[in-house]
C-alpha cells in the first residue's frame, strides 16, 4: 500500500515535525511580543499558557525531534537567527549584538545541516516577510516591520522568491511549512477566542 | 539523499528560473520606485512655490500663515510711486 512506503513515512514524519516546530516557534514569538500584544490587546498564546509556556514548548520541541531531528533543529536555529536579525543593534544576554548572534547561529547550522539549514532559513525568512505583510495595517507600534522598511510589494516578492527557493531545495518543507503556519494560526485563534469568551 | 527523477529535475529547474525572473523584476521595481520617489519629491518641491503663489493670487489668503491680505487699500504703495 502507498502509505506503507518509506517515502510516505518520510513525508509524514517531516510534516509532523514541522507542525510541532511551528507551535514551538509561535510560543517563542509570542513570548518575545507579549508586552506589545498586551498594549494592543492582541491574543497571545504565551500569556494564555501562563506558567506552562516554557515546559510545553520544550515538550513539543522534544516530540518534533523524535519525528525528524534534523528538520526540527534546523527550523529552530533558523527561526532564532531570523528573529535576532530584527534586533540588529540590541545587545543580547550573550554579550553579542543581534546580528552577530544570527551570524554565529547561521554558520553553525550551515556547517552541521548544510542544505537542510539553508532551506529552513529561506522558509523562515519567507514566513517572516509574509507575516510582516499581513501585519502591515495593525503593526503601527513596531517600526521594525519589514513591510514598512522595504515596501509592501518588495516584501511580497521577496517572500515568493524565498518560498520558491525553499521548494527548489525541499518541497515538503516549503509546502508543509506554509500549510502548518496557517493551520496553527487558525487553531490558536479559535482556542484563544474561546478562552477570551469564557473569561469575559 | 534521495535520487531525483527526470520530471523532478525539470520541475526544480522551472522553480529556479521562476525565482530568478521574480528577482530580476524585484530589482527593477525596487530601484525604479526609489529613484521615482526622489524625482517626485524634487519635482514637488520645485512646483510648490508656484502653486502657493497661484493660490495667493486667487484667494488673497497666504497659504502658509492663513493671513488675509488687505485688499481695500494699497499698503506697500507699490503702484503709486510717482
Amino acid at each position: 500500500m502507498w502509505f506503507e512506503t518509506s517515502e510516505f513515512n518520510y513525508l509524514l514524519t517531516k510534516v509532523f515535525s514541522i507542525f510541532l516546530m511551528g507551535i514551538v516557534i509561535k510560543i517563542m514569538d509570542d513570548y518575545m511580543d507579549q508586552d506589545i500584544d498586551a498594549i494592543e490587546n492582541q491574543p497571545n498564546i504565551y500569556t494564555a499558557l501562563e506558567q506552562g509556556g516554557l515546559p510545553y514548548a520544550l515538550l513539543l520541541f522534544s516530540l518534533a525531534c523524535i519525528f525528524d531531528h534534523i528538520t526540527a533543529v534546523s527550523l529552530f536555529l533558523s527561526s532564532f537567527a531570523v528573529g535576532m536579525v530584527g534586533n540588529l543593534t540590541a545587545k543580547m544576554p550573550s554579550g553579542l549584538y543581534g546580528y552577530q548572534e544570527s551570524m554565529v547561529i547561521v554558520l553553525l547550522g550551515l556547517v552541521i545541516f548544510k542544505i537542510e539549514m539553508l532551506s529552513s532559513l529561506l522558509i523562515m525568512a519567507a514566513i517572516q516577510l509574509w507575516d510582516d505583510l499581513m501585519d502591515y495595517e495593525s503593526d503601527k507600534i513596531r517600526k521594525n516591520n519589514l513591510a514598512f522598511l522595504l515596501g509592501k510589494v518588495e516584501c511580497l516578492l521577496l517572500a515568493i522568491i524565498f518560498f520558491l527557493l525553499t521548494a527548489y531545495f525541499d518541497y515538503t518543507k516549503a509546502i508543509g511549512s506554509i500549510i502548518t503556519m496557517h493551520l496553527i494560526l487558525y487553531i490558536i485563534k479559535i482556542l484563544l477566542d474561546n478562552q477570551y469568551k469564557i473569561t469575559t | 539523499m534521495r535520487e531525483k527523477g527526470e520530471n523532478h529535475m525539470r520541475f526544480d529547474n522551472i522553480l529556479l528560473i521562476a525565482a530568478l525572473q521574480i528577482a530580476v523584476f524585484l530589482f527593477g521595481y525596487a530601484f525604479g520606485r526609489r529613484v521615482g520617489k526622489k524625482e517626485g519629491i524634487a519635482e514637488g518641491m520645485s512646483l510648490l512655490p508656484l502653486e502657493w503663489r497661484k493660490k495667493l493670487n486667487e484667494t488673497g489668503i497666504c497659504p502658509m500663515c492663513g493671513l488675509q491680505l488687505n485688499q481695500s487699500r494699497n499698503c506697500d504703495n507699490i503702484h503709486s510711486r510717482d
